[in-house]
This record gives structure tokens, C-alpha cells and sequence, in this order.
């Protein structure tokens, strides 16, 4: 239980115990509150002030299952508010089993910097001169650091992108193969890592210094409860067969899939990149579908996309990226979308920001949509740093400001993700006013709206969705906050209390349910508080126009949530 | 009469002569529905989330007919 503090100005290092007010906390819990305890609301996110925390969530290490989880927490760049972005592989379960439940950063080093940071197998920091790694994208830089400092090591880091300290730079990490293709995509995290001088983050594997739990047994039988739960859930054989991509034909069929930068919310050539077809030319290709991506995983949701030859092109081909590259694109190119996916890892570009970029600039004329290798070469002009890539790998927001162009689908200026809100009211709802900016994570209520998929509420009235995406992002804050992946989350069908009871045996404390409550509401109080005090307000809470105005194929809906009801979100 | 059936997920991976790309055709009643078509395939309800006919999102008691093309997708659940 020990923070390690890296100070970049002076190369300082300083361990500490975990303050009494962060223990029991790991993940989003911890990184949200140490921020807004210590970082100045109205600092500059690429200056001294700003801290880049890591923290693996608080069961990550644990013997419970999909735990690997690290949450990466700053004052974004991109929102300018408060940001939590959490990423699997293996690095969370790594830094637990060395007994870190915390690493912060510090400071501002000088313009020419590049460090890496190496923490041992006996949990030691060491700052060491990283200049010549600088300028390397990412599977490059992990096959010269496995190299010189052994394979047995999680490496998370940055590529030119996050160099650059363009705000959709993403934080990549090392999956089980030792490859970067895990992201912190959200909120330009990576550029914060650049404005550190960070370029990689190296954590031995195979440490034995993890945190006790107090009480074993019953740790262990709550999460047997836990995975037992997972493995009895239908959906967990769709993800371990077509990936998070099983989403593409359903989220489609319904309507909500936006497509040509959200003018459709259904794609035409949909059928050429669902995960049917993608697991399907996987399959054939013999590529790897049901792929082991993350540290204790036991869904498998990931894959191995390969080319015609069978030749490795990017793990894993997820839905957001594929509507992000795909549909919003208008590209029905799967092979394209993989190599978009590819570079954005080896350039460190969130998959999202990116996609969404291009279909902005493809809306404002800059090319056509559909044209995939048009926007490989996108993505290549941020690596380089081409007047337009650096336009471009500051997200959709500057790329429509560049056009002159304001269909441009973002809330507190981050992206929205793969699922209209004019079709599914209860987005609107999250995106709007998760204090993470636009956020599907954050308060997923999808399945929530629709009464095929188990769902109480009418996708096209604003009754009940306030409500529901309240309770939604209590919930998330503080599974992110333990560190679950949110697939896992069908292993709360155990019950909350379930969960909870391994928290108690983790800390030998009282956790209840209501504690669980209390627990998110604290949280997202904090994030609130935060964006509150870097000057944000309740205009911020509100969608682009495009929402309200433009109604969406097929349906053609518009949001309808009133800006009353939208500040009730957090009405507790 | 004939219809063409899509199985999204893992829905199809016990039918045999269903293409996991192109589905396949079948014949079914004349007055046959959506949940009828659902029992012929021996497709549990509660393995079933939306059905859409010819594109449009039906109930099971939808009647089908001719040359109907139907989709037939798994519950959702994620992020």
C-alpha cells in the first residue's frame, strides 16, 4: 500500500504510505479525488501543476477474474475538466502485485525531455534517460524496451502523438502478448504523459508484494461467486466469439448507430463490418478470435485481425473502433478500419477522437465519405506532425473549428461514442452530463432502453432517464473504481453485495451496499466539484445542437431531455 | 412459403446450413409469425433480443410472408 511520487523537474522520487483519506480507494475513486484535492482546477492540463496518476483499481491484483484494470487520471487537455480513462492489459494487475497502489506525476521537466520510468520487481522507481526512444511510435518503443530491460515487464506508453501534446493523444499499454494495442484513449491523457516528458512506463511482471487480504476465505469465495456468474452468462459466449463488435448488427438494427458523422443512424454497408463478418475473415484468414487480452481475463473478448496472408495487423478490432473508423467514416473497409485501428495504437491516438475527427472533416468536404485509405492517410499526417495531423490529433472539435464546421458530435469538447443519443434518449442523458465529457462508460444505458434487451425505459421519451443515468454513473464510478472491466460486469448478477463483500475482505472493513452508493456519489461529488471550480456550469451540460435539431434516420427523433431535466442529473 | 433467416451472434452456431454471412432460407408456414419461426429454429425466447423484418423492428406475433428477409439478434449487454 504505497504511493510512489516522481517529481519530472528535479527527478525526484518519494514513497509513501497511502494518505488515510485515499485508503480503501483504487482506480477512478482514487485518481478523481487526489485531483481534486491537489490539482488547481483553473492550472494549465500541460503545465507543473497538473498531475498524471496511475492507479490500478482496488481488487486489481486480487485473485478475482477481469481485474487487470488501470485507471489513468489528470486535468484533461481536452475537456479541460477532470478526466479518469482506464485501460486493461497487464500492467494494473502488475503494479498491485508489487504493492503500488498509486503512481503520481509531477511537475514540468525541461522542452527536451524524455524519461522512462522503471519500477522493479521489488516495487524500486528509477527515472532513467529515455531521449533515445523519443519520437517512437509504439511497437517499436516496446520491442526496443523489451529488449534492453527483459520481456517480463508491462510497458505503457506513448507514441509521437502524445509527444506532440495533441489533446486525443491516448496512453497505450501492453496487452498479454507484450503488445501496445491497449488504450487510455480518453480525454488526451497521453499528452499529459508528454508534457511530463514521460514516454513509457516500465513495471516488472511476476511481483509478490501484494497487498494482504484480511480475510481470504471469504475473499475467495466471493469471487468464485463472481466468475461463476460471468461464465453462467449467455452474452459472455458472444463477446469470446465476435469480440465487443457483437454490438455492431444490434446497436444498427435499432437504429442507433450513427453513421457519416451521425446524419444516419443506420449504415447501408453495415453487413461488411459486423463481428459476424470480422470474426468470420478472422477466422479464415486464421487469425485469433477469443483472444486473451488482458491480465486474469476469462471472457476473451479480444482478437488478432490479420491480413490476406495471415500477417499480424492490429489486436483487438473492437466495436467502438469500428463504428468510429466505420460507419461514422462511412467506411464499410474492414481491412482499412484494422490499420486505422493499428496506427492509432502505434502513434498513440484514441480510436474514437480519431474516427470521429475524420468524419468531421469528411463531413466539412475535406474528403468523401467511404474513402478508407483517405484516412489511413489522416492518421499517418499526425505521426508527421503535419500542419493538418496536428489539427487532427486534437480531435473533432479542432478539426471542425479548422472548417468552419459545427456538426461536430462532442460534449465538453470529447467525442461522443458509438450509440446516437436521438435514438436512445438515456445517452443524451450521460453524455451530456458525465463530467468525463462524451462518455459511453460512464452511465451505459443502452440495454436500459430498449425492452427487447431487458429494458424499462422508451428510447424516444425523456421519462425515467435522468434517473437511470444517474444510478448508472453512481454504479460505474465505483466499479471503475475497483477495477472490474465492464464487460465483467454480468459477475455483479452475484449481487452487489457479492462485490461488496470482497472490498470487506480486501480491507477488513464494514462495506455495505449503501456504502457502494455513498462510494459513487463521493466520487462523482469530487469530478463535479472539480469541473465546477475550473469553471465549467450546467451550459456544459448540453449536447450540440445537431441533437436537437437534426432529427436521425430512421427514426427521426431528436433529443428530447428538457436542460431542466438534464441538471437533475445530479440532483443528490 | 420461403423466407430468408439471418442468426445473428451465437444464435446460429448449432443450425445447421446457416451461414454465419449470408444466413439462410427457409420454408415456413404460410401463416406463420416471427415467434413461430422462433420455435421452428428451436431458438429459447430468452436467447432472443429484437427481431427485424425486411429492416423494421417487429414483435414475435409479426405474421411473416413471402420473400420476407428476417434478422434474428442476441440480448445486448456492455459498454
Amino acid at each position: 500500500m504505497k504511493i510512489i511520487k516522481i517529481d519530472v523537474q528535479n527527478q525526484g522520487i518519494e514513497t509513501i504510505e497511502v494518505p488515510q483519506e485515499y485508503v480503501g480507494l483504487g482506480g477512478r475513486g482514487l485518481t478523481s479525488l487526489m485531483i481534486n484535492q491537489e490539482v488547481p482546477p483553473t492550472c494549465d492540463p500541460l503545465g507543473p501543476d497538473n498531475k498524471l496518476i496511475f492507479a490500478p483499481g482496488y481488487l486489481s491484483g486480487t485473485s478475482l477474474v477481469n481485474t487487470s484494470r488501470l485507471s489513468i487520471g489528470a486535468k484533461s487537455p481536452l475537456t479541460g475538466g477532470i478526466k479518469e480513462s482506464n485501460v486493461g492489459g497487464t500492467v494494473a494487475a502488475d503494479l498491485a502485485h508489487l504493492g503500488i497502489t498509486a503512481i503520481v506525476v509531477e511537475g514540468k521537466p525541461s522542452d527536451d525531455a524524455c524519461y522512462l520510468l522503471k519500477i522493479d520487481i521489488d516495487g524500486n522507481a528509477e527515472i532513467i534517460d529515455g531521449s533515445a526512444h523519443k519520437g517512437l511510435r509504439t511497437y517499436e518503443l516496446v520491442k526496443q524496451l523489451k529488449a534492453a530491460h527483459g520481456e517480463k515487464n508491462s510497458i505503457t506508453c506513448i507514441g509521437p502523438a502524445g509527444e506532440f501534446q495533441l489533446t486525443a493523444a491516448s496512453v497505450q499499454t501492453t496487452d498479454a502478448d507484450g503488445r501496445p494495442c491497449r488504450a487510455a484513449g480518453r480525454g488526451g491523457l497521453g499528452a499529459v504523459m508528454g508534457s511530463k516528458g514521460l514516454k513509457a512506463l516500465i513495471v516488472a511482471q511476476g511481483g509478490k508484494l501484494t497487498d494482504p487480504l484480511v480475510d481470504m476465505d471469504a475473499f475467495r469465495a466471493a469471487a468464485r461467486n463472481f466468475a461463476k456468474a460471468i461464465k453462467d452468462d449467455e452474452g459472455t459466449e458472444d463477446l469470446a466469439q465476435l469480440g465487443s463488435a457483437f454490438l455492431v448488427a444490434p446497436i444498427n438494427a435499432v437504429g442507433a448507430f450513427p453513421t457519416r458523422n451521425a446524419r444516419d443512424g443506420q449504415f447501408d454497408e453495415v453487413e461488411k463490418i459486423t463481428g459476424e463478418t470480422m470474426a468470420e475473415i478472422i477466422k479464415q484468414r486464421g487469425g485469433i478470435n477469443a483472444h486473451m487480452g488482458c491480465a486474469q481475463c476469462i471472457i476473451r473478448c479480444s482478437n488478432e485481425y490479420v491480413d490476406e496472408k495471415g500477417d499480424y495487423v492490429t489486436s483487438s478490432l473492437e466495436y467502438e473502433t469500428i463504428w468510429s473508423m466505420g460507419g461514422m467514416c462511412g467506411n464499410s473497409d474492414l481491412d482499412a478500419i484494422a490499420k486505422l485501428d493499428f496506427l492509432c495504437d502505434d502513434i498513440g491516438l484514441d480510436t474514437i477522437s480519431t474516427g470521429v475527427a475524420i468524419a468531421v472533416a469528411m463531413d466539412a468536404g475535406h474528403k468523401p465519405f467511404g474513402d478508407g485509405q483517405a484516412a489511413i492517410e489522416m492518421v499517418e499526417a499526425v505521426a508527421e506532425g503535419t500542419e493538418f495531423g496536428k489539427i487532427l490529433g486534437n480531435g473533432p472539435a479542432a478539426v471542425g473549428k479548422h472548417f468552419n464546421h459545427d456538426r461536430v458530435p462532442v460534449m465538453k469538447n470529447q467525442s461522443m461514442a458509438a450509440y446516437d443519443p436521438r435514438a436512445l434518449q438515456g445517452m443524451a442523458v450521460t453524455y451530456a452530463t458525465t463530467p468525463m465529457g462524451g462518455d459511453h462508460t460512464a452511465g451505459w444505458v443502452v440495454a436500459d432502453n430498449i425492452a427487447e434487451w431487458g429494458g424499462k425505459l422508451d428510447p424516444f421519451k425523456a421519462e425515467g432517464q435522468v434517473e437511470n443515468s444517474r444510478d448508472s454513473q453512481i454504479h460505474m464510478a465505483v466499479v471503475d473504481t475497483v477495477g472490474v472491466c465492464d464487460f465483467a460486469q454480468s459477475g455483479f448478477a452475484a449481487g452487489i453485495d457479492n462485490a461488496c463483500h470482497m472490498v470487506t475482505a480486501k480491507s477488513g472493513k464494514p462495506f455495505s451496499e449503501d456504502d457502494w452508493t455513498a462510494l459513487g456519489k463521493r466520487i462523482l461529488k469530487a469530478e463535479l466539484e472539480f469541473n465546477r471550480n475550473a469553471g465549467f456550469t450546467n451550459k456544459d451540460d448540453r449536447l450540440p445542437k445537431m441533437f436537437y435539431e437534426e432529427p436521425l434516420p430512421p427514426h427521426n427523433k431528436v433529443v428530447i431531455i428538457s436542460d431542466e431535466e438534464m441538471d437533475k442529473t445530479f440532483d443528490f | 412459403m420461403k423466407i430468408s433467416v439471418r442468426l445473428y451472434g451465437t444464435l446460429g452456431n448449432h443450425l445447421s446450413g446457416h451461414d454465419p454471412l449470408n444466413g439462410m432460407e427457409l420454408e415456413v408456414p404460410d401463416d406463420a409469425t416471427a415467434g413461430d419461426l422462433l420455435d421452428q429454429l428451436d431458438i429459447p425466447v430468452k436467447k432472443v433480443g429484437i427481431i427485424s423484418v425486411d429492416g423494421n423492428l417487429v414483435k414475435k406475433s409479426q405474421p411473416l410472408r413471402n420473400g420476407n428477409v428476417v434478422r434474428i439478434y442476441r440480448p445486448i449487454a456492455g459498454g
